[in-house]
């Protein structure tokens, strides 16, 4: 039987939803504080406004929701999508007052794009952007990549079991250190070193490109957060072909990776543990995909004879393929051509790299080669209770910071999540079949969307119908929180309905 | 003679091949054909935006024409003629290439890309005037101040512990 939600329980998601609500009209004094610097009037305004209204609302939902009652799981699991679907409603005010979006709706499409890390955007004329606006995208990048609930939390107090709960709603469970505090703080201070030090080294390449110092501070803070933070906005409409440069892409492809691994091994290594590297499951997967999709990229593009010698091969084909398995979607080549240029083989090959993405516990999208791992290795203790004696008793283990047995429960919870992409994937593919693209052009953007990569296929995304957008919204929203929280606020809402 | 003199060179003006001039190719077309452009001589149009990008002898300048930007590999005495590139306060010199189009230039890893011959400031660039609207400045004035009143009050409310329900 469905049990009706009670008023506290509404009373305690509010209150939840209001403080993070309130979070992101502070972080908006951010891109204010950047435009008041460069002198840009009317964005100051545009922050301002945004900031009061988010800032108010959310404190307004918090005092009128005030409970002193304690979060609980289903609490916790809920606050995330309604938080997330609130940031991306706040978040788009600043955008859309800043004129450079058709409605207010497209505005919505690109905050949930930078936080979710997706990096496709229906943005007009980006390279007349203010300062401050462009910084506001990619800070949005920065937020979602480290989780908006796990950073407002640590910047607040909360109990920790309502904390463990909103990390499982937000796809960021794994306990690094014994304390989820703990744990979300050190990934707080892993990405900000990571911001100092390659923000350093992106700016000394900015100016070793031409780049006067003073544009150069502003192209390397956004390059890194889009980076590191496998979003795939760049300052200037072209992405990083825009630089024209071997180096930015050296330097710009470490990051991408460094985004795409787990947490869990940074600290393995940070703690002297430098063998995991190289015995964990997850890592060697994500090797052994890289290498085996870069491999037939690689004889796709021969075939098409367009990047036949090794430089091109590299900076276009490994570069793109790179960006699209960590779910970046940068690009080195135009996005249009990749359909025309790599031929079928190559399209399909980069269609699975985005679709499988790489580490939990990470700012990529897509099903994870955790789950891949889990998959395949279940799908061989199956063989081997097929071939040994009945009697035998088969035990799979795999290597994750230590050896864990595969249990049931783990392949389950691999399976579903890979069908809910799959189906996710498969479902934006035939609206935009619906809307009258090409089956493949279809598919290529719902992957796009729905694994967060934001590479853009032939699918002209400023003209296409509100509901294809729609669609991806929420591609880009359920595949960001892997689906376990938003299909609990399906069942939240169906239960408030029906519920006796 | 003289008759046949002026009829044999009329002849050859009609027999000599003439270079016609060149069409202006929008970026939209060298996207969509690019296999056919590729290698041959085109005219492009379009503003400098964000970076001219001197590098030594030449670098790079990227061109917008309203639907997409192109890479131009040009001398760097030709990309200094370019003074303002575009960005929130300026539009940018809009700039006149003849170069050579490449699907996937061998000189350059693969890029899509022009490589200029000539290279032409044919209109400078302007610096763009914001104006900052009064209705945000009204709804500023507004709001803010109710925003700062809301968060020392839930502040202070916090602060001296005055409880929930």
């Amino acid at each position: 039987m469905l049990f009706r939600p009670r008023l506290v329980d509404y009373k305690i998601i509010s209150f939840y939803t209001g403080k993070l609500i309130m979070g992101i009209g502070l972080l908006m004094l951010i891109p204010m504080a950047i435009s008041l610097a460069s002198q840009e009037w009317s964005p100051v305004l545009d922050f301002l406004i945004g900031a009061s209204i988010t800032i108010i609302a959310g404190l307004l939902t918090s005092i009128f929701c005030r409970t002193g009652k304690e979060m609980r799981w289903m609490h916790g699991i809920l606050v995330v999508p309604i938080a997330w679907l609130a940031a991306m409603l706040f978040g788009a005010i600043p955008h859309y007052l800043g004129g450079h979006f058709a409605t207010f709706f497209d505005a919505m499409f690109d905050t949930m794009s930078g936080f979710t890390t997706t990096g496709l955007t229906l943005i007009r004329d980006l390279d007349h952007l203010s300062y401050g606006h462009n910084f506001w995208r990619h800070l949005t990048i920065f937020i979602g990549g480290q989780g908006i609930v796990i950073v407002m939390l640590t910047l607040m107090a909360g109990g920790a079991s309502s904390i463990y709960a909103l990390s499982v709603g937000e796809a960021r469970e794994e306990k690094i250190l014994p304390n989820l505090m703990h744990t979300a703080r050190f990934i707080r201070h892993v990405s900000l070193v990571y911001f100092v030090v390659a923000s350093g080294v992106l700016w000394r390449v900015c100016v070793q490109l031409g780049i006067i110092p003073l544009r150069a501070l502003f192209h390397a803070p956004n390059i890194f957060m889009a980076a590191f933070d496998t979003g795939g906005f760049t300052p200037q409409s072209q992405s990083i072909v825009y630089y024209h440069s071997p180096l930015m892409e050296f330097w710009t492809l470490p990051l991408m990776l460094a985004g795409a691994i787990n947490f869990a091994l940074y600290y393995a290594l940070f703690s002297g543990n430098k063998r995991e590297i190289f015995k964990n499951g997850e890592s060697i997967t994500m090797t052994l995909t890289i290498f085996a999709a870069f491999s037939i990229t690689a004889i796709a593009l021969a075939q098409a004879g367009v990047f036949n010698e090794v430089a091109p091969m590299f900076r276009r084909g490994f570069y793109q393929m790179i960006s699209a398995y960590t779910s970046t979607g940068f690009t080195t080549v135009q996005s249009h051509h990749i359909p025309d240029i790599w031929g079928p083989l190559g399209v399909l090959t980069l269609v699975v790299a985005m679709g499988l993405g790489a580490s939990i516990g990470s700012t990529a999208g897509g099903i994870k080669a955790h789950r891949l791992m889990v998959i395949v290795k279940a799908f061989v203790q199956e063989i081997k209770k097929m071939v040994l004696p009945p009697s035998a008793i088969t035990v799979v283990k795999y290597h994750h910071l230590k050896k864990n047995p595969l249990t049931e429960k783990l392949v389950l919870n691999a399976f579903l999540v890979g069908m809910a992409y799959i189906a996710s994937y498969i479902i934006g593919a035939l609206m935009g079949a619906l809307m009258g693209y090409s089956l493949h052009d279809a598919l290529f953007q719902s992957v796009s969307a729905g694994a967060n990569i934001g590479i853009s296929s032939r699918i002209p995304l400023l003209d296409a119908p509100d509901i294809l957008k729609a669609t991806y919204v929420f591609q880009m929203w359920a595949g960001r929180l892997e689906f376990v929280s938003v299909l609990a606020l399906l069942g939240f809402l169906v239960s408030a309905v029906r519920g006796k | 003679m003289r008759k046949t003199t002026l009829f044999m060179l009329f002849l050859i003006a009609l027999l000599v091949p003439t270079t016609p001039a060149l069409a202006a190719v929008s970026s939209t077309e060298l996207i969509e054909n690019s296999k056919a452009y590729d290698g041959t001589t085109v005219e492009f149009q379009g503003e400098a935006i964000g970076d001219v990008m001197v590098r030594g002898e030449s670098g790079w300048v990227n061109l917008h024409d309203g639907s997409n930007a192109i890479g131009i590999w040009a001398s760097a005495a030709e990309l200094r003629e370019i003074r303002t590139a575009g960005d929130y306060n300026s539009i940018g010199d809009r700039v006149l290439v003849e170069g050579v189009f490449h699907l996937a230039c061998p000189t350059h890893d693969g890029e899509f890309d022009i490589h200029a011959e000539t290279l032409a400031v044919v209109k400078p660039g302007s610096r763009i005037t914001h104006t900052v609207e009064p209705g945000k400045m009204i709804a500023a004035a507004i709001l803010v101040p109710v925003a700062v009143v809301l968060f020392l009050f839930e502040r202070r409310r916090r602060r001296y512990g005055v409880g929930g329900s």
